[in-house]
């Protein structure tokens, strides 16, 4: 699978050194937005009673709004919580699960089964599809609420009860919340449902294509053949004497077989949904002369996630790979000895097109980062793209000496370390690696348990609308409350576009740059010459610019926010990476509470 | 304003919405059995407008197109940025899957079928390095322009790339040995009554190009800008393809008739009546004729007035200013460089037209002045209609493959061809140089033949010569296995010496024209000139060779789709 970024160790990301850690950046934002607030409302305050009127009140409000915050009743916050799931069903909050049921009732007719990789088209189509779902439901329910209690004036019956103001966010928060979890949960597990039963199918046997299969003595040792198609596709199969078999994986699956007389029975498909665990490493790569360098070569492609190896040459790509000991090792069940596999996705590219039926020729090796020692060179012909299992047993023999050396006592260090050396033999032609492509696997976790984590992040995702959208109705009317949270989720869709725009490093200038381009139809990287317009067009775009540095700071990366690759792929989704999500979601909530809280107290009526 | 006003006001609406509904619903009534309908209605069958004329009915696309809630312009901007996305992030799935969405929101929109069905089977096929996955991307991009004809029915653009890709693209491509046999094989695409046998790339890319030629001939649809010359000649050229693919298989009995029928088909089209651009209907085979026309009817007017045309020249070339004059005088090898550059001028100059000649006889005898200006006409109309045909026929290589398809049916052709691929054979399979000398060396004497009996194989623009040349370059590769080189009494050395524009025959052409004395021994030619001053043209036994611009023009199979170059808008 693709990881365009790398999945940073929870407590490094929390709180690791740096500007970058997320514990900074939260605390930084928290004494802006603190000191900007005061200071305005202090201004405000001035201008509408005079300075000292305005000392007293901005303490009083800071004090009393500290307090409250510690006077927040659970008690009360469940009843408006409650309040908030009543007032959803009323707005037939229900109607999104019967689109739901229509979505894929109909989805059928928009996917297609032919697809070599079935279930990554229908496990990234009902997530996604889930996703955008849960966040507009989340949206319309968020951002009405409040206001339409203040046009109707019933916020009045809750005002006059007591109650206070931060009761009300975080009772409307969590109510909604409580209303959204529950309807994720049935597309949840409707979805698996959908998923489970739509890859479901069993095939025929071609009976012309089944011959005995013989052993050396000529006695008949089982027998094979191939199926129908079935789902566009086949496969080849084969039974033992016993009558018990396997048809190949064709299509990311294969199926048990067993014979019945002369009749052949198939079992539901294996392997659709896993969840690989990867052990991942750290690439390095080595330049054709062999001196450590950053990247390897770039054969052209727009896309430079992999980066390329030359062939016959001294270029290598290099994982070093922390924390192996005995327990990762694997044992062979035909002969009990152990091994330890490592899993590599080749991305190949040709500068010639030699022999066309052979893959190009790599080579794979162990090697110990300490003492240098090298395990048996294993030789392969490239699968491109696809992933591949090599397998190095326990047993190897050193190169140098050809005397044997044990796996884990040599190659790996005392600390667990060991190095996964990958070169492409023929000259001229190319390897592609990216960080993602090597790791070594580990037990497969539960794929349901993966679902289940995937439907978790779209919950965060949920949560984060929720909690924008209710901030926003603090202060905002209904349809503009709507229109700020859409914004903040494109935005936070398009962070990673709208950060380079603030930074100046996209093509094409800020704002108002692009909409002189726009207009005047230039292309992205004409100059301008410089004149008194076009200065004032860049003071301009400095100070949007300015503007939007700030606001990316409290984006969030709703993007980052997905794990659906990860299922869709196969691979289970890190724990660190849920837990990410879930600090950042609670961040949100801390803080989008507090905003929202001291902007309703601003209103009339909640004071 | 009172409420009486505002109450008559909503009257007078009123009644004018129901005026304009009642022409409004005679205008739009639909057709009905026994009734044709409206005026919409009926030019909406004359102009096929109807969403059932356009191709197939589906509910799943009509509806998205409703989903969209009239954003469908918007949606497909975002469709088609994602599958360039997906594109440029190797997301195959999810492109394929992207453009399945795409087409139903823009199925009738023909550049989109085309241009995403390239993108798979050109763009996206050669991104693998399995061959059988690029052939599934092929084979993709072909199903996926199949499904555009299925929305489009009767779609000439359509029809005719079909045909392309499943010919050329399968064909031709670096690794068509392994497409061909993967296509033969493939059970997933043939319907299940075409035999192994039609399961040919060729055959079944010559089907989808008669149906686009029924479709824009029987059914009217017309080829659009496509020249004439090349969409006829289609079905044609794939049934020599078929014949050429088989032949390297080594099925000759079935290649000779293949080949006879490519020959037929060939004829076919030169009996074809097409259009000029300018609006001239032409018959590529009626060249002979035309020429013989063009004959008589010179021949006519000069019987007319004989000697006036001469006569005009004579008395134009006295009025010319002296340089001019001069320059006409001066022997070709003695003029200056000005009258090189006066030369054009002057010869425009004293030109003289058949109208001209007509002209002057209906001066002289003006009872024949009708007679004279109507053969003028007629030999100008028949001599532009003659060098209309020369050039359809030059661009569609015309001679070279009638030729071709009627020496490769030859028992000399056959014979040749047959011993090529077993001498291949005993080389590569069976590593016996010996045998495969014995073999090429009988095979050269039957070309020889085919040479003898078809000379201009050796001056049209086709590549025989070429494919030739590279059998003698596997013979000259099982020599070097015996220490041996080209003999004496080779048969071919006319090819070597016309043909090897590399130059990798270079020493054997040396020692060769030594032997014959042509050149002195031991001298070494310079690189384009032979010692003795002669250039290869200068010699008696040889013809022009083909000039590169002018062979026979197939466009590459890897070349990018126009819309590749433009990038098409979204609907």
């Amino acid at each position: 699978m693709v990881l365009e970024k790398e999945l940073l160790p929870y407590s490094e990301w929390l709180s690791g050194l740096g500007w970058d850690s997320a514990l900074f950046r939260f605390g930084a934002t928290v004494l802006v937005f603190a000191v900007l607030a005061l200071v305005v409302g202090f201004l405000v305050a001035m201008v509408r009673y005079g300075p000292l009127k305005a000392g007293d009140l901005t303490y009083r409000v800071v004090t009393n709004g500290f307090k409250e915050l510690w006077q927040i009743s659970p008690r009360r916050v469940m009843a408006l919580a409650g309040l908030a799931v009543k007032e959803s069903l009323r707005r037939r909050v229900l109607v999104a699960l019967v689109i739901f049921g229509l979505i894929l009732l109909f989805a059928g007719w928009f996917l297609r089964t032919d697809n070599p990789e079935p279930a990554r088209l229908y496990l990234s189509f009902v997530l996604t599809a889930t996703t955008y779902l849960t966040l507009l439901i989340a949206l319309l329910l968020s951002a009405f609420s409040l206001p339409a209690d203040f046009k109707n004036r019933t916020i009045y019956t809750i005002v006059t009860k007591p109650v206070r103001a931060g009761d009300i966010v975080l009772g409307r928060i969590l109510g909604f919340t409580f209303v959204g979890t529950a309807m994720l949960a049935i597309m949840g597990v409707c979805s698996y449902i959908f998923v489970v039963r739509s890859l479901d199918h069993t095939h025929a046997v071609d009976l012309r294509s089944v011959e005995n299969i013989p052993d050396e003595s000529g006695e008949v040792i089982g027998r094979r053949g191939r199926t129908m198609i079935e789902a566009d596709h086949f496969h080849e199969f084969e039974v033992e004497a016993d009558g018990r078999g396997i048809a190949f994986s064709e299509y990311g699956h294969s199926h048990d077989v067993e014979q019945q007389g002369d009749r052949y029975a198939f079992a539901s498909p294996q392997d659709f949904l896993r969840a690989r665990v990867p052990l991942r490493g750290k690439l390095s790569f080595l330049d054709r002369q062999g001196s450590p360098v950053a990247h390897g070569v770039n054969v052209g492609n727009e896309w430079t996630y992999r980066s390329f190896i030359d062939g016959g040459s001294a270029a290598a790509a290099t994982w070093t790979f922390d924390g192996i000991d005995e327990s990762i090792l694997k044992i062979n069940p035909e002969d009990e000895t152990q091994y330890l596999p490592v899993e590599l996705i080749v991305r190949v590219f040709r500068t010639y097109k030699g022999e066309i039926e052979r893959g190009i020729l790599g080579s794979i090796q162990l090697r110990n980062p300490d003492t240098k020692v090298k395990s048996t060179v294993q030789t392969f012909l490239a699968k491109d793209v696809s992933i591949d299992e090599h397998r190095f047993e326990r047993q190897q023999y050193n190169p140098a000496d050809n005397q044997p050396i044990d796996l884990l006592e040599d190659l790996v260090t005392k600390d667990g370390r060991v190095e996964v050396i990958v070169q492409c033999l023929d000259s001229a032609q190319y390897y592609g690696f990216a960080q993602a492509d090597c790791y070594i696997p580990l037990p497969d976790a539960s794929p349901l348990w993966n679902f289940i984590k995937t439907y978790i992040s779209i919950w965060v995702q949920m949560v984060l609308v929720i909690t924008i959208g209710v901030t926003a109705s603090t202060f905002l009317s209904g349809p503009i409350a709507m229109m700020f949270t859409v914004s903040f989720i494109t935005l936070g869709f398009f962070r990673d576009f709208f950060v380079k725009v603030a930074e100046g490093t996209q093509v094409g200038g800020g704002p108002v740059e692009s909409l002189v381009r726009l207009v005047t139809q230039r292309n992205l990287t004409t100059r301008f010459e410089p004149s008194p317009a076009v200065q004032l067009m860049e003071a301009l775009d400095r100070v949007f610019k300015g503007a939007m540095q700030s606001i990316a700071a409290v984006l969030p990366d709703f993007r980052s926010l997905s794990t659906v690759n990860y299922v869709a792929n196969g691979f289970e989704i890190p724990a660190n990476a849920i837990g990410q999500q879930l600090t950042v979601c609670l961040a949100y909530l801390v803080g989008l509470s507090i905003i929202g809280y001291f902007f309703l107290r601003t209103r009339e009526v909640a004071k | 304003m009172n409420e009486r006003t505002s109450y008559y006001r909503k009257i007078a609406y009123g009644v004018a919405i129901a005026a304009l509904l009642f022409p409004l619903s005679l205008l739009s009534s639909p057709a009905t059995v026994t009734d044709r309908g409206g005026q919409l209605a009926q030019m909406r069958e004359q102009y096929d407008l109807g969403q059932g004329d356009i191709g197939e009915i589906d509910p799943a696309s009509e509806t998205i197109k409703l989903a969209t809630l009239g954003l469908r312009g918007v949606a497909v901007n975002l469709l088609w940025e994602k599958a360039n996305y997906y594109k440029k992030t190797e997301d195959w799935t999810n492109l394929t899957a992207t453009l399945e969405q795409l087409a139903k929101l823009q199925p009738n929109f023909v550049t989109f079928w085309m241009f995403q069905s390239w993108n798979l089977s050109y763009n996206v096929s050669v991104e693998f390095d399995d061959y059988r996955d690029r052939y599934y991307y092929v084979r993709e991009g072909i199903e996926f322009l199949q499904k555009g004809e299925r929305y489009n029915r009767d779609n000439f653009k359509i029809l005719k790339e079909l045909g392309w890709f499943i010919g050329q693209k399968i064909g031709r491509a670096d690794e068509y040995v392994q497409y061909r046999r993967l296509f033969k094989n493939d059970e997933q695409f043939h319907p299940a009554d075409r035999t192994l046998e039609e399961r040919d790339n060729w055959l079944v890319g010559k089907e989808w190009y008669l149906k686009s030629l029924d479709a824009a001939i029987t059914k009217g649809k017309g080829i659009g800008r496509t020249s004439p010359k090349i969409a006829h000649a289609a079905p044609a050229k794939s049934q020599m393809s078929y014949a050429e693919a088989i032949e390297e298989e080594g099925f000759f009995e079935k290649a000779q008739q293949a080949w006879a029928l490519a020959e037929t088909e060939w004829l076919e089209f030169g009996e074809l009546v097409i259009d000029h651009s300018t609006g001239v209907k032409l018959q590529l085979n009626h060249q002979p004729q035309l020429e013989k026309e063009v004959e008589r009817l010179k021949a006519a007017l000069e019987e007319l007035g004989p000697g006036i045309r001469e006569k005009i020249a004579a008395e134009k070339r006295d009025k010319l200013p002296e340089e001019l004059r001069a320059t006409l005088d001066a022997p070709a090898d003695q003029r200056t460089p000005r009258q090189n550059e006066l030369l054009y001028e002057a010869e425009a100059a004293v030109a003289v037209s058949h109208a001209e000649v007509a002209q002057r006889l209906a001066q002289e005898n003006p009872e024949r002045s009708r007679q004279s200006r109507q053969l003028a006409s007629e030999l100008d109309d028949t001599e532009r209609k003659l060098s209309y045909t020369i050039n359809y026929k030059r661009d569609s290589n015309f001679d070279y493959w009638l030729t071709r398809t009627q020496f490769e049916q030859t028992a000399d052709a056959l014979d040749a061809r047959e011993l090529m691929f077993r001498a291949k054979q005993a080389y590569q399979d069976e590593a016996d140089p010996q045998k495969a000398k014995e073999l090429y060396e009988r095979g050269f004497q039957h070309w020889r033949k085919v040479f003898d009996a078809f000379p201009t194989l050796l001056s049209d623009d086709g590549n025989t010569p070429d494919d030739v040349l590279y059998f003698v370059k596997d013979y000259r590769e099982a020599l070097d296995q015996l220490d041996e080189t080209i003999p004496a009494d080779f048969p071919l050395w006319v090819l070597i010496e016309q043909f090897d524009t590399e130059r990798s025959f270079a020493e054997e052409l040396q020692e060769h024209q030594e032997r014959q004395g042509k050149i002195p021994e031991g001298d070494t030619p310079e690189a384009e000139t032979p010692a003795d001053g002669t250039t290869p043209a200068d010699e008696p036994t040889s013809a022009e060779p083909p000039q590169e611009d002018e062979a026979p023009v197939e466009p590459p199979a890897e070349v990018t789709p126009p819309a590749e170059e433009t990038q098409p808008q979204p609907e």
